[in-house]
């Protein structure tokens, strides 16, 4: 079933619910709703300021499979922390691999699809990204 | 006896790989678009034509005046690695009061840009534009625009095993059992 809200929903709850992450964004004394501002559903970037880290989670294209009632989801979550803490970013994506990387997540076994290090970010920002891939119906009942 | 019809194989993989090729071009052009900052670059992007040219297949992607700004930025924050920017810093199409990578006005006359033959009234040749669009004095446009790296990024994902994958995919699936003719010896 295609159910990107459903996907990322439970994917960004992983997130905020994670210590790890929390900490490693310097988010541990936030509430939910900061917490929520930094770990987005969205690749928006240009708008951060402030020192504040970001954790984008979002879909990317689908690809085809050979399966006509199938298709391959991408997830891509970046991760943006200013230059000064770009070590966070390699930490942050690690723990993220080990969240997320074959396990089932918001119905979906996902795996990683690879990662690309240094992304296009906001001036003075570092910005790392991973992909998972997931596999969904395409009929929604 | 066992023969293996090699002509027809070749020429039936060559379509299948044209397929592949058209496949991970789409997919290639989509994961472009979307890391487009503007929807003008998006839409400055557009599939060209396939080519067979001594074997070797190509899918062309072609990317306007608008693709190659949101590429590669504007003003002081272009990305300077951009491997045509001397060429372009050369060309008529440069601003020739224009020292510098900062946006700033043009001389007053007719001249050649990015987007053809333009004319201009003058009004602040050699002016750094960036400074009074962020200061509020002009509009926004003018203010630099970082690069996003959009087409760069999109193929350096499909690099990391997506364009394998599919050709593998075509490899595995290919009836190459379809090819062979067996015939009795008598």
């Amino acid at each position: 079933m295609i159910d990107p809200e459903a996907t990322l929903n439970a994917v960004q709850r992983l997130m905020i619910e994670d210590p790890e992450i929390i900490n490693h964004m310097n988010l541990t004394n936030a509430t939910i709703i900061e917490k929520a501002k930094s770990i987005i559903k969205r690749s928006q970037y240009n708008d951060i300021a402030n020192s504040n880290s970001r954790l984008c989670i979002y879909i990317r294209p689908s690809r085809r499979v050979r399966n006509q009632i199938c298709t391959e989801g991408v997830l891509q979550i970046d991760c943006h922390v200013p230059v000064s803490r770009d070590m966070y970013a390699y930490k942050i994506i690690k723990r993220v691999n080990k969240l997320l990387h074959n396990q089932v997540v918001g119905g979906r076994k996902i795996y990683y699809d690879g990662e690309l290090g240094d992304l296009p970010t906001a001036l003075n920002y570092f910005c790392v990204g991973i992909r998972f891939n997931f596999h969904a119906t395409v009929i929604n009942p | 006896m066992i023969k293996f019809n090699s002509d027809a194989a070749i020429l039936h993989l060559h379509k299948r790989l044209t397929a592949a090729l058209l496949m991970l071009r789409e997919e290639l052009l989509t994961e472009a678009k979307q890391g487009m900052k503007t929807p003008e670059g998006a839409a400055d992007l557009g599939a060209g034509e396939v080519k067979n040219v001594a074997g070797i297949i190509s899918a062309i992607i072609i990317g306007g005046p608008w693709a190659i700004i949101d590429e590669y930025g504007t003003g002081s924050m272009m990305d300077t690695s951009n491997p045509f920017l001397g060429q372009y810093r050369n060309s008529p199409l440069w601003n020739p009061v224009r020292p510098d990578n900062k946006i700033r006005g043009r001389p007053a006359g007719s001249q050649q840009t990015m987007f053809g033959t333009k004319s201009f009234r003058g009004n602040a040749p050699g002016i750094d534009l960036e400074q009074l669009a962020s200061a509020g004095i002009i509009d926004e446009k003018y203010l630099p625009q970082p690069p996003s790296k959009a087409l760069r990024t999109a193929l350096q994902w499909m690099a990391m095993g997506r364009f394998q994958r599919v050709i593998s995919v075509v490899l595995e699936t290919f009836p190459w059992g379809s090819y062979l003719i067996v015939t009795p010896l008598r």
